[in-house]
């Protein structure tokens, strides 16, 4: 089931109606969590929710195991078990063609042609995202900082709690998990924040992610047919495709739950306002940073063990990040770029800062946000050009096609050609203007608290805009509805 | 404690409803009008909105072919009436009894003609089909049966489009209040009423030339006990259809409008038979005009395509069915000589009646008289000192004529009825052209024709004969020029296109 689908408009108001009714019964809210839960997730297919619940058995037990064991060897045991089925089972649905195809590649290389041909496997939606979960809890409880819950519904409800199962935030046990031990009273003003967030989420998808992806799709999906900033606009614009439409689905995640009393961390920071690769990986998709940040890179040594294995930790990471967003080369390539940058940017600290020290240039300054925000956007932008590429020949092609002989098309029309025509690519512009004009005052003077303390009229104008921008400027439809980018992962 | 959390709760619901209402109310009465098609249906139920009489004489209701069959303006010169005529295009039946009662409801009509085409009896399945149906659910008012009849077509997904015109058709919001033609220029309007000039193409004439002999296959239909089983719902159709008309006292009366097409299809004859025995076996008025093509002279000429007629066509179909209700006493007569003028009209012809019906107002049977250089319509002068008022195309046992009507004080210059005719031959019946010439590339011929003169009562007419050159369906266009006292032809002449004739 989609955030932005019919079936969601019907499935939340309903769900959000019950739960407020049965809230104060813990068991049966929990129930009630679970059973629509399951229901958002098997919308898609039914058969998928035996892999989430098996995941849920297993790893419930293995933590009951885990606390009590006091013995090393054994602990670790059980930690391999529930490793070894979450990541097994992810490995399985997501890499196993790519592993063959690398395979095959490989031979080639040395003149030889394999006959072996990839597994007809359907990605199970959202598995890259409750897996991580899932581990979260087990790998807490084997570093001996979290208690197993003893409340199979409460812990089966953490697992696939719909509003962040699909797409994240990837919540911490530590941080997700009490929230099911213990009922919310019905906050009035809270519902009303994570209905604002929906409708800010939704526009993010609907008017600027799906309508940036038209352009998108046509130069990515012929890369050969398309040049200097034909490529250069496309490129942009799928950096605020994948930024409005990931950031959109985790606002409508955040919104959901917070309507029901629960908080989800937060998963986007304005990252493209960001001064350097490092604090760009502090801002976007934090929740899965910080997941790597302490679960990858801490347990591999992290900075405790010399300059050169942090540099070699850094890498890997975002290696596997990569590897974790898609199974195809260009996908750790991409985090390959990202990893090699921050290593560099690791590896020149002392030198920047000292740098800084004698221009006396501030952290903060105007100067370095000028200078490095677009030198950090234009990275980024040509890191994306390989993660959305179909494939490691498209995006090569692609960057050498990169160029500034066809300025021109901004200003005689071709640029209209990408397949958005003027009216739509206009309102693509103004949308992405608007958003960031949004996010800035949002951070600076807390939008939503400033509007509660407007008069209804204007509260409700505010609204029946934003419901009217969605209506008539959205992307939907039957043959519009897009998927979210990252239900792919 | 609790109360205060339901109070709360009660709180939201009720600010959530009425703001949901407000912004459901705003697309309503805001962008669903901007958003809705400025197209023909749309226009003809703005008219039929302001029409400002609570009587509606004749209302015709249907699909396409009843909108291209029955003309308003010809029902309301003769009977001195109001009508209209709210077919469109591919209207289900279950849609035309919605509209049916939703038009009752609001004014009063005496006569309902409900045109059944077999085909539309059933649900629609395909994108398009469904699409059709907007185009009345966006002029029938809200009610309940309206919801049944949405969500028996539609499935629940599409509801939202088809309810608001905002959600169908925002992606066109550039082109809000975008004005969309449904057809081109050629066609015709009149109180609902739409057809087009033109005549069935060139390729469908041949490929249905045999179609009269078909359709006395067509009347010839033997039905199984499978076929009636499958048909039995159209009872429960026709059932609703006079419930409501009996229930608003309307006079009603089933057509199945002229669609030779179904001629060739096994099925749709099977269904058109059971529908005709139906109402027969329960009395309900029904005109089959699918059965009166030689009463109505109806041929080939008076189709713009196998299912459609065009303005020649609707306006014999029209004049029966003036005649039809006249004869039935719905409608007094009320303008006796114009009635005499569209029945005469609808005669069978041959070479007599030919010539006695070419008059002032005869029908121009090709689409354009074009005066070279210039368009012009009605009378055409030729040359300074000869009107030809009418052109018409005769052919009859092979011999082939054109029959010029002409003023009886006005003659040729050159006094011995001399004319020139050239004619541009079709490139795919270059087979057809005079031996001499079938080697060469030329696709013009040029003939001289010496006139006979005929007088038909106060009428007078130029015969050309035109001989052995090749057939005259052959030409797609041709022009007829005069000479001056020299001899040599007028650079002017007419150019007639898309030449046929009647059999």
């Amino acid at each position: 089931m989609l955030f932005n689908s019919l079936d969601f408009a019907i499935f939340f108001p309903i769900v959000f109606i019950l739960y407020w009714i049965v809230s104060k019964n813990l068991t049966l809210r929990n129930g009630l969590l679970l059973v629509s839960s399951y229901v958002f997730y098997g919308w898609w297919d039914w058969r998928f929710l035996f892999l989430i619940a098996f995941s849920s058995i297993v790893d419930f037990i293995v933590g009951q195991k885990l606390y009590k064991e006091e013995n090393k060897t054994k602990r670790k045991r059980y930690l391999m078990t529930s490793l070894f089925v979450n990541l097994g089972l992810l490995v399985y649905f997501k890499y196993t063609n790519f592993f063959i195809e690398t395979f095959v590649d490989s031979f080639r290389l040395f003149g030889k042609e394999l006959e072996v041909s990839t597994l007809n496997i359907i990605l199970p939606v959202g598995i890259s995202f409750y897996t991580f979960q899932t581990l979260s809890y087990t790998i807490d409880i084997y570093r001996k900082q979290l208690e197993p819950t003893k409340d199979w519904l409460s812990f089966f409800a953490f697992v696939s709690f719909f509003p962040q199962l699909v797409a994240g935030p990837i919540e911490r046990a530590s941080h997700l998990l009490p929230q099911f031990y213990k009922t919310y009273k019905f906050n009035y003003n809270q519902v009303k924040s994570g209905l604002l967030l929906i409708a800010l989420g939704l526009f993010k998808k609907m008017v600027i992610a799906d309508r940036t992806a038209i352009l998108v799709n046509q130069v990515y999906s012929n890369p050969s047919e398309y040049q200097g900033i034909d490529i250069i606009v496309a490129t942009v614009f799928f950096a605020f495709q994948i930024y409005c439409d990931f950031s959109g689905y985790s606002d409508i995640a955040i919104g959901t739950a917070r309507t029901m009393g629960f908080d989800l961390m937060k998963n986007f920071d304005s990252p493209y306002l960001s001064k350097s690769i490092t604090e760009f990986w502090r801002r976007w998709h934090i929740s899965l940073s910080t997941w790597f940040r302490d679960y990858v890179y801490i347990p591999l040594g992290g900075s405790r063990n010399g300059k050169y294995r942090t540099y070699a930790n850094l890498f890997i990471v975002f290696l596997t990040s990569g590897l974790w967003h898609g199974a195809a080369m260009t996908f750790v390539i991409w985090g390959g770029i990202h990893g090699f940058i921050i290593v560099f940017e690791k590896a020149i600290t002392k030198q920047r800062e000292n740098l800084y020290k004698n221009l006396n240039v501030k952290k903060d300054s105007t100067i370095r946000r000028v200078v490095f925000i677009p030198v950090v956007f234009f990275i980024v932008c040509f890191a994306w050009v390989f993660f959305r590429a179909n494939n490691l020949t498209d995006a090569l092609i692609l960057i050498s096609n990169i160029n500034f002989n066809n300025l021109s098309n901004l200003t005689n029309g071709k640029i209209y050609k990408l397949g958005l025509i003027k009216p739509e690519f206009m309102v693509a512009l103004i949308a992405i203007f608007l958003l960031t004009l949004f996010e800035w005052f949002n951070k600076k003077y807390n939008f939503q608290l400033r509007l509660s303390k407007q008069i209804l009229p204007i509260r409700w104008s505010f609204y029946l805009v934003v419901f009217f921008i969605i209506i008539v400027f959205g992307i939907y439809g039957d043959d519009q509805v897009a998927e979210f980018i990252y239900f792919k992962f | 404690m609790k109360f205060l959390i339901y109070k709360k709760m009660k709180k939201l619901l009720f600010k959530s409803l009425i703001l949901i209402f407000i912004g459901f109310f705003l697309v309503d009465l805001i962008t669903d009008p901007l958003f809705k098609n400025n197209n023909n249906v749309n226009k003809v139920f703005k008219e039929l909105n302001k029409f400002d009489q609570d009587t509606l004489d004749i209302l015709f209701i249907g699909s396409s072919h009843s909108k291209s069959t029955f003309k308003p303006s010809i029902f309301d010169s003769v009977f001195n009436s109001n009508s209209f005529n709210i077919g469109t295009g591919g209207q289900r039946y279950m849609l035309t009894n919605l509209l049916l009662e939703d038009v009752l409801k609001k004014r009063k009509v005496e006569l309902a003609v409900i045109d059944l085409y077999p085909t539309l009896l059933s649900l629609p399945k395909e994108q398009n089909t469904k699409g059709f149906q907007l185009r009345v659910l966006d002029n029938v008012s809200f009610s309940l049966n309206k919801l049944a009849v949405i969500n028996e077509i539609y499935d629940f997904k599409e509801v939202p489009s088809v309810l608001s015109t905002t959600i169908r058709n925002h992606n066109k919001w550039y082109d809000v209040n975008f004005k969309r033609n449904d057809f081109n220029k050629s066609f015709t309007s009149d109180k609902g009423w739409l057809t087009s000039k033109k005549r069935m193409n060139k390729k469908n004439r041949e490929k249905y030339t045999n179609f009269l002999e078909q359709n006395r296959q067509f009347l010839n239909v033997e039905l199984t006990q499978l076929d009636l089983n499958k048909f039995a719902i159209y009872n429960s159709y026709i059932q609703e259809t006079v419930r409501i008309c009996e229930k608003y006292n309307t006079k009603f009366c089933f057509v199945s409008a002229p669609y030779f097409e179904s001629f060739y299809n096994k099925q749709i004859n099977k269904k058109h038979y059971y529908l005709k025995e139906l109402l027969e076996d329960k009395n309900i008025p029904f005109i089959d005009f699918n059965s009166k093509y030689n009463a109505i002279d109806l041929n080939l000429d008076d189709f713009k395509d196998r299912d459609h007629l065009n303005i020649k066509g609707s306006r014999k179909v029209s004049a029966f069915f003036a005649k039809y209700l006249s004869e039935k006493k719905y409608f007094e007569i009320k303008n006796q000589k114009y009635y005499n003028e569209i029945i005469e009209e609808i005669k069978p012809r041959n070479l007599d009646s030919v010539a006695r019906i070419i008059n002032k107002n005869r029908t121009i049977l090709i689409e354009q008289i074009v005066y070279k250089g210039n368009k012009v319509s009605g009378r055409h002068e030729l040359y300074s000192n000869l009107k030809l008022e009418g052109v018409f195309f005769y052919e009859t046992n092979n011999v082939k004529y054109i029959a010029i009507s002409k003023n009886r004080n006005e003659h040729l210059k050159t006094n011995d009825n001399m004319f020139l005719l050239r004619g541009e031959i079709f490139k795919s019946d270059f087979k057809n052209r005079p031996k001499n010439l079938l080697k060469t590339k030329k696709d013009k011929l040029l003939w001289s024709v010496k006139a006979d003169t005929i007088s038909i009562e106060d009428n007078d007419f130029y015969l050309l004969k035109l001989k052995n050159r090749g057939n005259i369906s052959s030409y797609k266009s041709f022009s007829i020029f005069t000479f001056d006292e020299k001899g040599d032809h007028l650079r002017k002449g007419y150019i007639m296109k898309n030449v046929s004739f009647i059999n």
